[in-house]
């Protein structure tokens, strides 16, 4: 069947984990549901006794759910910015990482959230957030900013995705093709789709950089917006996205390594890519310990009784053990892994990148605890205990975020095709031109030119040969057409409703004259964003659509009368 | 012992917590909770009453709404109080509705101490009792009935008094660690005073107090805290200066200017250390102590036999030098303290500490109340007042005694309170068990306890088992099953406070005396009685001349008569606003006096709606010149102690022993060496001082002390006290021992580590607290927890330092004298 | 326009916890029980912190009776994402118990510490549900709770002089924990009305506030213990 087939062709084996199944992936899911079952009873449990089965308590009112909120959030900064990055300067390698990552975002954006609504003592009211909500608190700034970016990598998750979702309608069997139908939009991968298909990412490109930067900085406005010690610092911003891009790369690249082992893609994953991602780990680290290195400092110096509790706390107290792993984990162990990788790169990137995810996390803790550990006043240092529902819902968590990657691998090719596609076809040459225009002139100029001409391939010649299309008029079609336009419409009512929320919340912050940068600042910038989200949107989606009318119109009848024609002579 | 289910069952269902099923007990309350869920227009009002939980007498105003106290207050007009409350006053509502209270009565049917229980009915228990005092009075062993009231306030103590003589028993007493209404010993011997003489804090200028935690636990706490605001508050007296001398850092020591930690037992050195500054730099009152004071000098007795004054003893014995050595407290200190003490006048020594400071408390009292006299300050404004007169109660029908009663009254007590070594106490608790254990002692047949729990908090609590086993008839009257319930035959459920009539006299405050009356703010909630009516239907039920004694139907016809004596008296005023108060004062004071009231019952419902009647005096009405002593002076030396020894003494004699001899051996009991006369203070308590050098097997001191919260347990089954036991440390539902850090590092305990405290009485095992404010050889454990009954809250918590205490000493004893406890340490 | 505020003076303060017991009482706090109070969970919206310091060799231990503090600028009401907590107008640091989605930010945020989570339903024996506080409601699980200054008792002075007809005087508004202290350490009134007691005493020389240089602006102020001129 030609299920199979497509494997022996080129690429095949991008779509052999969707088109085959090995038994190992069951188990995989099997045990990743079971992490996501503890998760669940954890949960419910946490649910129907209230937060005292938690070991959180007064003044450690904050623990492992907040912790995980900001790893989770910070771990996402891996995808869309990392791909945005390369995408702007057209790093060629970026072209296998690129999905993988912007995945990761995806998901673990939404389990982040997720650990704030876990941390609610009073789940039940969530919706206050939305009927009450208030501009001056940073959680609504983080409600805010997550959720374009939570829009936007999902955008730009599925933009670049589409001429593969097209292969797989033509290539996968029936049973799923109605799914990849709906979502290709009708792709044929005619030059003009090409174009508007290029735009829209071109678009989405810019515009992530700038929101995925402002996610984590206001998460760290959670923290930095309180006069607690060791909190209410000016530079946790950066220090937070820093982190953040820190402890993404180091995920990816674990990601990446995995993939590469059980989907055997050392053709495309190959050591060189390693080597460029460790090389900007390495950087990452180094730039993280010197905000590390900032932030303690300016707290030591300024030795105010308050902060050098916590301080100590950190240093040679309680605290300590966390602390100093987290210095070995983020920093000691990745400089030694990282800086001599002549041979061994993927064990050493990949040790320095566990490492730095542990040490990430712990970090997050130690943000998060030792502050609330030690008030101010002289009540004596609180103490943290997490029990068995913080564990689980921790698990849980990790649990789901892999399940969901696995998932995603199931259903859809975790390197984007048709951009290795292009890249075999075009890149070089493209590179080439590239180098040239840097380049003095030189004689033999033209010939690049003609280089660049041979590789031209011919505007009406779709990307790939036979592109299966629903009968016109059929119901199946009927039905496919009217789920491709839900999907547009109900997105734009999800991104007016936001934005009449945000435009509410602004006059209610008004009415209550709370801090006017807060309130009028932050949800001014989401506005406009999700409005440009929107017009990409519909770019893209009308782009698709009329192109494949115009081709399906003229073509189709037309040839049937030919054939007429030639009957009847 | 192993809680098996029949127990488990019995106890339950004495509780209101079980009760639940036995509709007759909780129908009111039942009735109550289905009315709260109606709409209804809400009824307010403010009922006052009378704080039982210590003997302070605080006033309560309480918030009735609907007829269910909804909050305990301090009745803003109550003289005692005015308003303000003590934390464990402002929890006593949940003592109210306490789940663990008994609620109807019961009949043992298991063991002694099984807690196996059968209810019954009032009638049927009262019979029961009724019958067995019967029988005793016809056998005519009337005194083989013993009566033990524990810390009931007011009339009830009266009402047992008659009860027991109209019976004929000389066995009626009351166990109670607190009875400021009774004298120090150091006020009768020195002053003559048959009330306890007062303190005038709020006018003082400087407050020395050895040891006594004037703040949490002595006579009335809050009362004495408002006059620590007063002295804080910087009044035209100027700010008043605290010095607290204790070694170990209690509340009062914390709240004072200066904390002097003086090594145990040495206190009264110090004292006359201070009083040998006073004398060498002529700081002394000098024309007081001429004109009021005996024994200052030197004197010659009858015997010829010469006698050093006060002044050439203290002068000869106490120099700075050598007080600091045997104190611990810098030489310097001393000094400036003294020079302070002596200038800064008014000034007050205190030294009615309820906890055991050596063997020769009673000396060590009188050392340090002599600084009192030297300065001058007794009688004077802001210093030591002496005793409040008695208040105008109306004296109840003179009692006619059958003759039965006459011979049971004959015989001689069974405590041998006021002879022999107890020469000096009035009631000696724990003499009713030796005695029950003493074969040849008269037996005791029934014994009924009132609110006295003897198996809990006291170093004789396993004396007390032995012997209630012994005891063919064990009666409690109470409110929850405590320890000693569990070991009675038959339990008689009281009222809880709130639900009855109560009175309480308060004499023993400086400036005033007060009476309160305290109506019911509810109805009982469960099937209980009055613990005063019991009485009277006890009576009723034995029938004859002892029914005759108490002619009331109730209680508060009871006291509606015994007040009576107020109002006619035309003294005093019942408590009114403050304004009226004012006018009231001025009035007084030109000598006018403004009849308030036509009739009694006028009189009486005023006093019943404001809480209390109350007499104010002003300072300089008092004469000083007539002390109730042989030599109608005030004794340094007191004779009278020499008198009551003689008297002791020549009772023991017997054939070979001489007077002196026997004399010698109550003065060791005493703590002082046989050979010494009756100006005592010097070797005596030099001696002492040695007595503190550490010992090996047992190097440290134990120090228990009383928490404001939950005192001596009687707070212990109220959550809110049990979690905010403390300030000082971290001990919320626990107790724990406090050790110095550097005895704790040397010991290598961590602060919160479990350790085992061991001395030659048991042993127990706690949670270590480090707390700097401690003597290194003192570690300090509060009392009150450790409960083996006494409800859900109370039971199987912490510990009861009593177990540790090995002071087996009699003289005194009544009076909480003892000597201290040696203790070791080793991690648990 | 009244400010209501409390001075206390650390100088007439002994620790004896009745504020704690009596707010407990009036305001139906419940008791957490031995082992959540262990996890330090227990509920006290006056708490009285006890410090211990050394001045010299001489070991010093003081008492500071901590309420909400009510501050001017209250970093809580800021960042509350509900508008559960924020300043009246009358300058109490209100507490919406039944719009608290439980996210506890404001604890985080509080410098004082000051602000109490539910971690549990707290359950009583039913006795003693009879003598809660009919005007105060009782928290349900999850939501955060701290001192208001006994608003209820606020709204009823306001009641009865609207039912009387008449303005209502600041007198009448007393705190439970101002009511039952036994020195008389705790005043509570109108820090606007120049000659309210407490609005002296929050201007003598003694007075402070806690981490004043955090700009909070507390409405609770502090009385430093004197020290006797000769001592």
């Amino acid at each position: 069947m030609m299920d199979r087939d497509i494997l022996h062709e080129e690429d095949g084996v991008l779509l052999a984990p969707i088109v085959t199944t090995q038994r190992n992936f069951y188990y995989t899911v099997a045990v990743l549901l079971a992490l996501v079952l503890w998760g669940a009873a954890a949960y419910i449990t946490q649910w129907r006794m209230g937060l005292g089965v938690t070991g959180l308590n007064q003044p450690v009112s904050w623990g492992f759910y907040i912790t995980n909120f900001v790893f989770f959030i910070g771990i996402s900064h891996a995808g869309t910015l990392i791909s945005a990055i390369l995408r702007i300067c057209n790093a060629e390698w970026r072209r296998p990482i690129t999905r993988m990552a912007e995945v990761i975002t995806v998901m673990v954006l939404a389990i982040g959230a997720a650990n704030i609504l876990v941390d609610l003592g009073r789940p039940d009211r969530m919706l206050n957030i939305i009927k009450f909500g208030r501009y001056q608190s940073p959680l609504l700034w983080d409600a805010t900013s997550i959720s374009a970016y939570f829009t936007a990598s999902t955008v730009y998750l599925w933009l670049p995705m589409i001429p593969d979702i097209a292969i797989l309608r033509d290539t996968v069997g029936k049973r799923m093709r109605w799914f990849y139908e709906i979502l290709a939009l009708g792709w044929t991968g005619s030059k003009r789709q090409m174009a508007v298909l290029e735009r829209g990412i071109g678009i989405m490109t810019i515009l992530v950089v700038p929101i995925a930067v402002s996610v984590h900085t206001v998460v760290s406005f959670v923290f930095s917006m309180t006069l607690q010690p060791m909190w209410h610092s000016t530079i946790f911003g950066p220090y937070f996205v820093v982190g953040a891009i820190f402890s993404g790369i180091a995920a990816l690249i674990i990601a990446m390594l995995i993939i590469r082992k059980v989907f055997h893609l050392e053709g495309y994953l190959k050591p060189v890519h390693f080597y460029h991602l460790g090389t900007l780990l390495l950087v990452m680290s180094l730039l993280w310990f010197y905000f590390t290195f900032a932030e303690y400092l300016t707290g030591f110096y300024g030795s105010e009784p308050e902060e050098m509790k916590v301080f100590w706390s950190k240093f040679t107290g309680h605290y300590a053990p966390y602390f100093w792993g987290m210095v070995v984990c983020n920093f000691v162990i990745p400089l030694i892994a990282l800086s001599y990788r002549k041979n061994h790169v993927l064990a050493r990137t990949f040790i320095a990148s566990a490492t730095i995810c542990i040490g990430m996390w712990l970090e997050r803790f130690i943000i998060v605890v030792p502050t609330l550990a030690n008030p101010r006043l002289e009540y004596g240092p609180g103490s943290y205990l997490p029990t068995w529902v913080e564990w689980g819902e921790t698990a849980g968590c990790f649990g789901l975020f892999i399940l969901f990657y696995v998932l995603f691998t199931k259903l859809f090719p975790i390197i984007s095709i048709w951009e290795i596609r292009e890249g075999r076809e075009r890149s070089v040459a493209l590179v080439v031109e590239r180098v040239q225009d840097y380049l003095p002139d030189s004689a033999n100029g033209e010939n690049a030119a003609d280089a660049v001409q041979t590789t031209e391939q011919s505007d009406d010649e779709p990307a790939h040969s036979d592109p299966v299309l629903p009968e016109p008029g059929s119901r199946a079609e009927k039905l496919i057409t009217f789920f491709q336009y839900f999907v547009p419409v109900s997105f734009t009512f999800a991104i007016f409703g936001l934005i009449y929320w945000i435009i509410s919340l602004i006059f209610l912050a008004r009415r209550l004259d709370d801090v006017p940068s807060a309130s009028i600042g932050i949800s001014f910038v989401a506005i406009p964003v999700f409005l440009t989200m929107l017009g990409v949107m519909w770019y893209v989606f009308f782009g698709i659509m009329r192109n494949q009318e115009e081709q399906a119109d003229p073509a189709g009848p037309a040839t049937s009368t030919e054939v007429a024609e030639g009957v009847a002579r | 012992m192993a809680l098996t289910r029949r127990r488990f069952v019995g106890i339950a269902s004495l509780t209101a917590a079980g009760s639940a099923a036995s509709v007759g007990a909780l129908n009111r309350l039942e009735r109550v909770m289905a009315r709260r869920g109606e709409w209804y227009d809400r009824t307010e009002e403010r009922v006052p009453s009378i704080c039982q939980l210590c003997p302070g007498g605080c006033g309560l105003s309480v918030r009735v709404v609907d007829g269910i106290p909804v909050k305990v207050e301090g009745n803003p007009i109550h003289p005692v109080n005015q308003g303000r409350l003590c934390p464990r006053g402002l929890a006593g509502l949940q003592s109210l509705y306490d789940p663990d209270r008994l609620v109807s009565p019961a009949k043992r049917v298991g063991d002694r101490g099984s807690g196996e229980w059968e209810k019954i009915s009032w009638d049927e228990a009262l019979e029961i009792l009724a019958a067995r005092l019967g029988s005793l009075r016809d056998a005519e062993t009337p005194h083989s009935l013993a009566v033990m009231g524990g810390e009931y306030r007011g009339i009830t103590h009266r009402l047992w008094d008659r009860f027991a003589t109209a019976f004929g028993t000389p066995n009626y007493m009351r166990m109670r660690t607190l009875a400021p209404e009774k004298p120090s010993p150091v006020a009768a011997m020195m002053h003559g005073e048959q009330r306890p003489i007062t303190y005038d804090l709020a006018e003082a200028s400087f407050v020395l107090s050895f040891g006594c935690s004037w703040l949490e636990g002595w006579r009335s706490p809050v009362n004495q805290m408002m006059a620590y605001g007063e002295m804080r508050a910087g009044r035209n007296g100027g700010r008043a200066e605290i010095v607290h001398v204790e070694p170990r850092m209690s509340i009062s020591a914390a709240s004072a200017d200066l904390w002097l930690p003086v090594r145990p037992g040495t206190e009264g050195v110090l004292a006359l250390g201070l009083a040998h500054l006073i004398l060498r730099e002529r700081l002394f009152d000098e024309d007081f102590i001429d004109n009021n004071v005996l024994g200052f000098e030197g004197w010659t007795g009858s015997d010829g036999r010469r006698h050093p004054g006060y002044r050439e003893m203290v002068l000869e014995e106490y120099t700075p030098v050598r007080v600091s050595e045997i104190t611990g407290v810098r030489a310097e200190t001393i000094v400036s303290v003294a020079r302070r003490f002596a200038l800064k006048r008014p000034a007050i020594a205190l030294d009615e500490d309820r906890s055991a400071l050596h063997g020769h408390d009673l000396f060590t009292r009188m050392a340090i109340h002599s600084l009192n006299v030297l300065v001058g300050s007794i009688g004077a404004v802001g210093g030591v007042l002496p005793g409040n007169q008695s208040l105008p109660l109306d004296d109840w029908p003179n009692l006619e005694l059958d003759e039965t009663s006459r011979r049971g009254l004959s015989i001689r007590r069974l405590d041998g309170a006021g002879s022999g070594e107890r020469f000096l106490d009035d009631e000696v608790p724990r003499g009713i068990a030796e005695a029950v254990l003493d074969e040849n002692a008269a037996p005791i047949e029934v014994l009924i306890l009132h609110r006295a729990n003897p198996l809990y908090g006291r170093a004789d609590k396993e004396l007390f088992r032995r012997a209630l086993e012994q005891v063919p008839m064990v009666v409690s009257l109470s409110t929850v099953t405590d320890e000693t319930s569990r070991y009675a035959d038959l339990i008689l459920p009281e009222h809880h406070f709130l639900e009855r009539w109560q009175d309480d006299e308060v004499t023993f405050l400086a400036g005033f005396t007060a009476f309160s009356i305290g109506r019911p703010t509810v109805g009982p909630l469960y099937d209980t009685r009055l613990g005063g009516e019991v009485v009277f239907s006890l009576a009723r039920k034995i029938g004859g001349r002892v029914a005759a004694a108490f002619p009331w139907k109730s209680y508060e016809e009871c006291l509606k008569n015994t007040c009576h004596g107020l109002f006619r008296s035309g003294r005093g005023y019942v408590v009114s606003s403050p304004s009226d108060e004012m006018l009231r004062q001025v009035l007084q004071r030109q000598g006018y006096r403004a009849p308030e009231f036509d009739s009694y019952s006028e009189f009486w419902d005023a006093i019943s709606s404001s809480g209390a009647w109350w007499e104010r005096f002003e300072p300089y009405e008092r004469t000083l010149h007539s002390f109730n002593t042989p030599s109608g002076r005030l004794e340094l030396i007191p004779q009278l102690l020499n008198r009551r020894l003689e008297e002791a003494a020549s009772q023991q004699v017997s054939g070979e022993t001489s007077v002196g001899e026997e004399k010698g051996k109550l003065l060791m009991a005493l703590g002082v060496a046989p050979d010494a006369d009756l100006s005592l203070y010097p070797r005596l308590l030099v001696a002492s001082a040695d007595a503190t050098e550490d010992d090996d097997s047992y190097p440290f001191l134990l120090k228990t002390y009383e928490l404001l919260t939950i005192g001596q347990g009687i707070g212990a089954n109220l959550p809110w006290l049990q979690e905010n036991i403390a300030v000082h440390v971290d001990g919320a539902w626990d107790s724990w021992v406090e050790i110095h850090p550097d005895t704790a590092h040397a010991l290598a305990i961590r602060d919160g580590a479990m350790v085992v405290v061991e001395s030659a009485a048991g042993e127990l095992t706690l949670r270590a607290r480090l707390n700097s404010g401690t003597r290194p050889e003192v570690i300090a454990i509060p009392v009150g927890q450790g409960h083996s009954a006494g409800g859900r809250w109370a039971r199987d918590r912490g510990v009861d330092p009593s177990d540790l205490v090995t002071s087996k000493k009699a003289a005194g004893e009544g009076l909480g004298f003892g000597e201290p406890t040696r203790v070791r340490i080793r991690q648990g | 326009m009244t400010r209501w505020g409390m001075v206390i003076d650390l100088d007439r303060c002994t620790g004896c916890q009745s504020c704690v017991i009596a707010c407990k009482a009036e305001n139906n706090i419940p008791f957490v029980g031995a082992e959540q109070a262990r996890m330090g969970r227990d509920i006290n919206w006056m708490e009285i912190i006890s410090e211990i310091h050394y001045e010299g060799d001489e070991v010093k231990r003081r008492f500071i009776p901590r309420p909400c503090f009510h501050c001017e600028s209250a970093p809580c009401t800021k960042v509350c994402p509900v508008h559960a907590t924020y300043l009246t107008d009358d300058g109490l640091v209100a507490q919406i118990f039944h719009r608290c989605i439980g996210c506890r930010f404001c604890m985080a945020a509080c410098p004082y510490t000051a602000k109490y989570f539910n971690w549990s339903y707290y359950q009583i024996p039913d006795q003693m549900t009879l003598g809660r506080n009919p005007d105060v409601s009782v928290r349900p699980a999850g939501v955060v709770e701290k001192c208001t200054f006994c608003h209820h008792r606020q709204l009823k002075a306001r009641d009865r002089a609207a039912a009387e007809g008449r303005q209502m005087m600041p007198e009448e508004f007393v705190t439970a924990c101002q009511e039952s202290c036994p020195s008389a350490a705790i005043l509570f009134g109108d820090l606007d009305d120049p000659d309210s007691e407490v609005a002296k005493a929050a201007h003598s020389p003694r007075a402070f506030r806690m981490l004043e240089e955090l700009g909070t602006h507390p409405k609770v102020f502090y009385l430093k213990e004197e020290e006797n001129i000769d001592g």
